[in-house]
């Protein structure tokens, strides 16, 4: 028997060697539960719960080792949380990923609300800076995925749908942290997201799902380098508060083959703001105490008009001015985001029409010239019709900040 | 934890909904998990025997409203599911997952808890059956 797969094996090849070993020699390795076996591409989602479930109840056991035991807990914790505390409606979740240890003790998880390797829909997502295991972005109190699965099975009752919580690359520590404005991180981890994003195409059972990656802030700078720079695979892109799509220069780059990049960027978060061509970046970025660094923007604003995206609406409720609070309001109950993104994880994004809550996205000004002008005793002169962008002027009109909004807000 | 507690214990009374279990957590207001929190209850309930589940959810914020709750959601907010609302909660009704027997109603309260939950475990849930049901 072969006891591991080759070492760098794709996913495919791992799920080659695991389907190679005969029944009692898998029954054996889950029973053994090598950690490494959790964590690969190409194993069924369900058996990685259960390597990996296995691990974390070791290392609950581990007081000795504070950095495992403290990032067992919040992984137990982010479990316990996603399944939820009532009872009588339990979600169901899978631990898909699982390394405690990784990225100098940030660690490393994925929860899966849904089997993914049954679902019909599957949603990845990617959050952003400040993000890690060891800092709770699992439990923290932050429901995006929760909110994301039950406002997608009330919109569509029936839908078979898995929502991943991704939290499977090393983020800048925070807005304070130098490397945010840096595309670095984002470029490593958008390989890990590739990686893991192609994997789940591998174990999937019957026909092809609909598979879609939401990215929050600089975890969309991420999912644009992991489409765009490593190959990732997926139906249909989501860019909340993006910063920037850094590698990705239009919604080409992401090489989705008859998919969409959809862009939720409110138009009072100033962090959706710092990308080129979306906005006054530098400025901006002085105003408020340089948070991404002394040079604003990871790339391309994906609300820009000509980035070749569909932008819905995403307006925080009361929004009036730029606020680095409405950043972080794309997963609220009953926000608009949040109900365009029920419509788009479950393969409805046709209907952002229908449910008005397609936005235009921002534009430049345009510099327009006559077609002719009339000169006494001459007549009409017919000169070249001229209507472009003025050069060198980033996208600064904004539509939806027009939008008229309701007063209620938190 | 107060305001959607008792106003998860009023709908249960009101609408003499069945076989209730709930939990109870904080939700941070903001996708950073940081304060402003505020009080959640997921609570779930037997949909009434022999009734379409949506019915039986149309029935349920029907005796809200009549309690002088208002129907829909408060202004600026478009949440899936049947909504009703106070001036400080919002409630949303729907199926439970995966098991049409059962509803579920979400009862979300207001961004007024300024305490850090980030660390403290208040925000994983906790069981509170027995304060919905109990008298």
């Amino acid at each position: 028997m072969q006891p591991e797969p080759p070492p760098g094996a794709n996913a495919d090849e791992v799920n080659a060697w695991w389907n190679s070993l005969m029944r009692d020699e898998r029954d054996r390795l889950i029973a053994e539960h090598p950690p490494v076996l959790g964590n690969l591409n190409g194993i069924p989602a369900e058996l990685r719960d259960q390597i990996n479930t296995a691990v974390m109840n070791d290392d609950l056991t581990r007081a000795d080792d504070a950095a495992r035991y403290r990032n067992a807990v919040q992984v137990k914790q982010g479990l316990d949380h996603d399944r939820g505390s009532d009872p009588g409606n339990q979600r169901p979740v899978l631990l898909w990923a699982y390394d405690p240890l990784a990225f100098n003790g940030k660690g490393s998880a994925a929860i899966a609300i849904g089997d993914p390797d049954h679902a019909q829909d599957i949603a990845v997502i990617v959050p952003g800076a400040g993000s890690s295991v060891a800092s709770g972005w699992l439990a923290g109190g932050h429901n995006d995925a929760i909110n994301v699965y039950d406002q997608s099975m009330a919109a569509y009752p029936g839908d078979d749908l898995s929502v991943i919580a991704w939290m499977g690359y090393d983020t800048p520590d925070g807005f304070d942290d130098p490397r945010v404005a840096s595309p670095l991180m984002a470029r490593q981890g958008g390989v890990r997201l590739a990686q893991d994003v192609n994997g789940l195409w591998v174990t999937h059972d019957g026909s092809p799902p609909h598979v879609t990656v939401l990215g929050h802030s600089y975890g969309s700078s991420t999912v644009a380098d992991a489409f765009a720079a490593s190959g990732a695979n997926a139906n249909d892109v989501v860019s909340l508060g993006s910063p920037g799509t850094d590698l990705a220069h239009s919604a080409k780059d992401f090489h989705l083959d008859s998919g969409t990049v959809y862009v939720g960027s409110a138009s009072s978060d100033p962090i959706s703001w710092l990308g080129e061509g979306g906005g006054v970046p530098n400025e901006l970025n002085e105003i408020l105490g340089y948070p991404f660094g002394r040079y604003a923007g990871l790339g391309t604003d994906p609300a820009g008009d000509g980035f070749g995206s569909v932008r819905f609406k995403a307006e925080v409720p009361g929004g009036d001015g730029l606020s680095f609070r409405d950043h972080s309001h794309y997963f609220d109950l009953g926000g608009e985001a949040l109900r365009s993104m029920a419509h788009i994880v479950t393969g409805h994004g046709a209907a952002l029409a229908q449910d008005d809550l397609l936005a235009q996205g921002r534009r430049q000004p345009h510099i327009t010239t006559p077609s002719e002008v009339k000169i006494p005793g001459l007549g009409p002169i017919h000169l070249p019709h001229i209507d472009t962008r003025i050069p060198g002027v980033p996208a600064y009109i904004d539509p939806e900040a027009e939008r008229p909004r309701e007063v209620e807000r938190d | 934890m107060a305001q959607v507690v008792e106003a998860a214990r009023q709908i249960v009374r009101t609408a003499r909904l069945n076989d209730v279990t709930g939990g109870f957590l904080f939700e941070s207001c903001n996708d950073q998990g940081a304060p402003p929190y505020r009080g959640r209850v997921d609570m779930s309930f037997a949909v009434s025997a022999g009734m379409e589940p949506e019915e039986h959810f149309k029935q349920i914020a029907t005796a809200m409203v009549r309690q002088g709750w208002t129907d829909g959601p408060p202004p600026g907010r478009r949440p899936f599911g049947l909504a009703v609302h106070t001036k400080t909660v919002m409630v949303v009704i729907g199926r439970a997952c995966g098991d049409n027997s059962r509803g579920s109603a979400q009862v979300c309260g207001e961004c007024r808890n300024l305490t850090d939950h980030r660390h403290d475990g208040m925000t994983v849930g906790n069981e509170i059956t027995d304060r919905l049901t109990g008298r």
